[in-house]
Formats: structure tokens, C-alpha cells, sequence
């Protein structure tokens, strides 16, 4: 064991604050040198990357997520509690800040308590899924596209 | 009393998971396995739900290899809670097509009963992953709207 033990009620509170996205009570569980990572594209997700110290995290949670999404729900499917480590997989729902398209996909964390605040959590998500939702269209290429039997044309 | 998996029941799964040996994996597996990979079948063609052992082994032995073979698994989190456990690992792959170098993060959530899994959602960096499995940028260019096509007259 690498630190001390989260409780599960410290953790469903954390959860509780997230998915409202209430800043100020997600400030309370952010330890100051909290390093919180998104995987995926910042070309199209901004908010992708790695954010070190408390301000930037928050600032990514109060700030640079709302920029792209403007609703916000999170549906919990698994949360597992072990030591100083959680893990969950969420179904996060959102629509898009600019035209409010509803955008929908999966999100893994991973996460580390320490004093029963957040030191680190890394964010896993169908990151294709979440791109084409917000871009509105396939990324599917036509050159990728195999060539069917019923497609042949006579010559 | 629910069923709780041992610790070392899930760090023996995943020592075995990371051999890629299907026939030693399907020793782990319940017949009435679901696994699940999320990501897009258009390029990665074994995402998608999985239903039954025999089904699952054929996805490990035949499907994904098809694709792209692991030689390595580096764990970074193993997480156990009740019945449950989620891993958090580094997949080392080579394309199957040519050999070209293939990384990254994969997170398993699974489910155990009777010692065996029951139940898996995969979920990776799929855009990252695509694009590796391409050898080339996806395209994420916006599309024009209709206000875009208007012209000045």
C-alpha cells in the first residue's frame, strides 16, 4: 500500500460535487499538487492532456470543459473502492457548448486519494466516439471504405 | 454472501491475459462471458460486444491478431472491490499488416463469478488507436454548414 485508504462515502461525495459540476465543492477534494490527464485528440477536445496543481485543474473543470460541452450528466456503471485507488466507468452525456448537439460517451478514471483528496486521476475515454460526436460527422474515410461485391459496377 | 474475488485470482488472470495465450486465457473464462471493446468496427473490426467462451477465445486467438499482435502488457493499476476488478495497463502491439509499433493505455472493468470472468468492458484512446493502426492522421476537419456555402452577391 502505497498511501492511506480512501472511504467509499469520501468517494460517492466526490462523485456527488462532479457530476454536478459544482466548482467550489470539487475544489475541496483536489490535493494541491493533483496532476489529472485526459486522454485524447487536444486538436479537437481542448481539454485533453495533462494539468498539474490545483488552479489548473480547476480551471479545467470549471472552465476549459464548459467550453466545449455546456450540459453536463454523468451515469455511473462500476465504481471500485481498493486502498488508496479508485476506479469507474462512467457514461458522461453532455451537448456542445456552440450549436447543443448532445454528445454521449464512455469515461474511465482511474484515480489516487491521498488524505482523502484527489493527487491523481487519469481519464480514459472512447476518445473516436467522442470526436465524431462532437465534429457531427463520421470520421470514416471513403478511401477506407472496402470495396462490396454489390457495389461492382457491369463494364 | 456475494461473491468477492481474490486479489490473487485477478493478478493470475492478468498475468496469464498478458501471454496472450488463448487457450490458458479460456481456463479464466466463464461460458456465458460478455466482452465488450468499445471503439469503432469500421477500423478496429474486433470492437463490438462478444457473447459465449468459444466466441471470446476466437476474438483473442483469430480476431485481434488479425489487426494487431501484443507481445506486452505493462500494469499500472490493478483495482479489486467485491466482485469487480479494473485494470489499468500499457499495450505494446505490433501491426499485424507490416510490424509497425503500436502503444497504448487500455482499461479493463470486469466482473467475476465462480472464479471465472463474466463480464468485460474494454476501453482505450480509440482516436489514438486508429490512427496508430492507420499509420496516419484521421481527418477532423469541421464540415461546412449551409451558412458557410453562401456566397457574396
Amino acid at each position: 500500500m502505497t498511501g492511506t485508504s480512501v472511504q467509499r462515502d469520501v468517494v460517492e461525495a466526490f462523485y456527488a460535487v462532479y457530476a454536478v459540476r459544482d466548482a467550489s465543492g470539487f475544489a475541496e477534494f483536489l490535493d494541491d499538487d493533483v496532476e489529472w490527464t485526459i486522454s485524447g485528440p487536444v486538436d479537437v477536445l481542448p481539454f485533453c492532456g495533462t494539468h498539474r496543481g490545483k488552479a489548473a485543474v480547476l480551471d479545467l473543470f470549471a472552465r476549459r470543459v464548459p467550453e466545449v460541452f455546456s450540459g453536463f450528466s454523468l451515469l455511473r456503471d462500476s465504481m471500485l473502492v481498493d486502498g488508496d485507488r479508485v476506479a469507474t466507468l462512467n457514461r458522461l452525456a453532455g451537448r456542445r457548448a456552440d450549436n447543443g448537439r448532445v454528445i454521449s460517451y464512455r469515461l474511465a478514471h482511474f484515480m489516487r486519494f491521498r488524505d482523502n483528496k484527489v493527487v491523481e486521476t487519469l481519464s480514459l475515454i472512447d476518445s473516436y466516439d467522442a470526436v465524431e460526436q462532437v465534429l457531427g460527422h463520421s470520421l470514416v474515410e471513403e478511401r477506407d471504405h472496402p470495396v462490396k461485391q454489390g457495389n461492382w459496377a457491369a463494364l | 454472501m456475494a461473491y468477492e474475488v481474490p486479489r490473487s485470482l485477478v493478478e493470475a488472470f492478468y498475468a496469464v491475459y498478458a501471454t496472450r495465450d488463448a487457450d490458458r486465457i479460456a481456463h479464466y473464462l466463464h461460458d456465458d462471458i460478455e466482452w465488450t471493446i468499445s471503439g469503432p468496427v469500421d477500423y478496429l473490426a474486433y470492437c463490438g460486444t462478444h457473447r459465449g467462451k468459444a466466441v471470446v477465445v476466437d476474438l483473442i486467438k483469430r480476431q485481434i491478431p488479425l489487426v494487431l499482435r501484443t507481445y506486452r502488457f505493462v500494469p499500472e493499476a490493478i483495482v479489486v472491490d467485491g466482485d469487480r476488478a479494473a485494470m489499468l495497463s500499457r499495450q505494446f502491439s505490433r501491426r499485424t499488416a507490416d510490424g509497425a509499433a503500436i502503444s497504448y493505455r487500455v482499461a479493463n472493468f470486469m466482473r467475476f463469478r465462480d472464479g471465472r470472468v463474466a463480464e468485460n468492458v474494454s476501453l482505450v484512446d480509440t482516436f489514438d488507436a486508429v490512427e496508430q493502426v492507420l499509420g496516419r492522421p484521421l481527418a477532423v476537419r469541421e464540415r461546412k454548414t449551409d451558412e458557410d456555402d453562401v456566397v457574396a452577391v
